[in-house]
């Protein structure tokens, strides 16, 4: 299976590292923001309700010919910086960017605000803090 | 129609409230920091008078608790058989054992190497009934990993009598209703390695959104992710992940999993969910997403 692949195919492979019943489909850029409408993908039926919207965020995804032919399960989003594995810690080198856990702090006021505003500001989901 | 917010700490987290509504939105939300601060005092490890530190106090008895101590410890045992116990509410002597000893703004101790792994009694042995509680003798139980997520529904469920809200409860969201222009709550989700740029903006439209991560509450080598199958802080690639579907509490839970099972493994277990989506960042900046995420994604 190896023998006569392009380096991108045994990149492809290499990198579809999960069961056998599923494939990641590659979508080969680093921003989710930068891609072509005319390259998305089928992905399974959505589950939920999609907003209407002129602006939708679409996502490139390799020919066909160029991915294993199994249903995907998982999408690559980004790549990683590295294919090692190491364990995270703030003086990691080998993260792209490494993080550095803030200092606990207060980040509003100690009481209750309560404002009346004219649209909501977008909150961002993120690890409790 | 009128949007109001309300922005307020409690559960060591940062909690902001939208609710749009013909009422008096100022009235309506005044409450709502003691409506927390109720559930907090019931539910919070770190407060000695709280009753769920009362009851682990009295572990290896049957133990009337009220009515939100018992609803979030069922929601604990639910989210140990949704996770097969991945996620398992006896892990507090592992959290003290790796320093989270403290509320994590307080500043935990310097790291500490070596901890000896603890054992973490299985989750079968919490036993409920008609409001009473039982713990395995000498176990403790920390419902951190689904109050938040259980008080955001709760608080959503309270204010949608009044118009659509969504509850942010330190980045776990839950959002009710549709705004007034039909549209659902628009909520981002962060890029640990950006805090500039978010991944992606999602809708919410009666959901619930919620990042677990290794990558805020940690000290030393330590974080706050125990993976009881150890009894210490989670060897696993992923950095955080973010996990969307109707039940905050469920959402909690698969998020849990998720990280304690590895971003591959992981996702492909997820996507064996029905009705879930989600996403995880690994350590090295990798994104990955269960195949159903890309419907939900909006610019």
């Amino acid at each position: 299976m190896v023998q006569g692949m392009t380096s991108t195919k045994r990149f492809v492979v290499r990198t579809a590292m999960v069961t056998s019943a599923t494939i990641a489909t590659i979508l080969g850029s680093q921003s989710l923001a930068a891609f072509d409408q005319a390259n998305k993908a089928a992905t399974t039926e959505p589950l939920f309700s999609t907003e209407p919207s002129n602006t939708t965020i679409v996502l490139p995804v390799e020919s066909s010919q160029d991915a294993p032919a199994v249903a995907p399960n998982i999408v690559i989003l980004r790549h990683q910086g590295s294919e090692q594995r190491t364990s995270v810690s703030a003086n990691s080198v080998t993260q792209p960017n490494p993080i550095v856990p803030p200092n606990p702090v207060q980040i509003a006021p100690p009481q209750p605000v309560i404002q009346q505003v004219t649209a909501p500001s977008v909150p961002r989901t993120r690890s409790s803090r | 129609m009128d949007m109001y917010v309300i922005a307020f700490r409690a559960m060591g987290s940062q909690m902001n409230i939208w609710l749009e509504t013909d009422g008096n939105g100022e009235s309506i939300l005044k409450d709502v920091p003691e409506w927390v601060e109720n559930i907090e005092d019931k539910l919070s490890r770190f407060r000695p008078h709280s009753e769920l530190s009362q009851l682990n106090a009295r572990s290896g008895e049957w133990v009337s608790v009220s009515e939100t101590l018992y609803e979030n410890i069922v929601a604990a045992k639910r989210a140990a058989v949704m996770t097969n116990g991945l996620y398992n509410p006896l892990i507090l002597p592992a959290l003290i054992n790796a320093g989270y000893d403290r509320d994590y703004g307080e500043g935990l101790k310097a790291p500490i190497d070596d901890i000896k792994p603890s054992a973490i009694p299985d989750w079968h042995e919490i036993l409920v009934k008609d409001e009473h509680v039982f713990l395995p003798e000498g176990s403790g139980i920390d419902v951190g990993g689904v109050a938040k997520g259980w008080t955001a529904a709760w608080v959503a469920k309270k204010l949608a009598l009044y118009g659509a809200c969504l509850v942010d409860a330190g980045g776990d969201l839950v959002g009710k209703g549709r705004l007034h222009q039909g549209q659902g709550w628009q909520v981002e989700i962060d890029d640990p390695f950006n805090v500039e740029t978010p991944l992606a903006s999602i809708w919410l439209v009666n959901q619930a959104v919620v990042t677990s991560g290794t990558d805020y509450r940690r000290w030393g080598r330590q974080h706050h992710i125990i993976d009881p199958r150890y009894g210490q802080s989670a060897d696993t690639n992923v950095l955080s992940t973010t996990v969307i579907c109707a039940d905050a509490v469920r959402a909690e839970a698969y998020a849990k999993a998720v990280i304690l099972k590895g971003s591959k493994q992981g996702l492909n277990w997820l996507n064996e969910q029905s009705g879930c989506a989600g996403l995880v960042v690994d350590q090295f900046g990798g994104v990955q997403a269960t195949s159903n995420f890309l419907s939900l994604i909006r610019q």
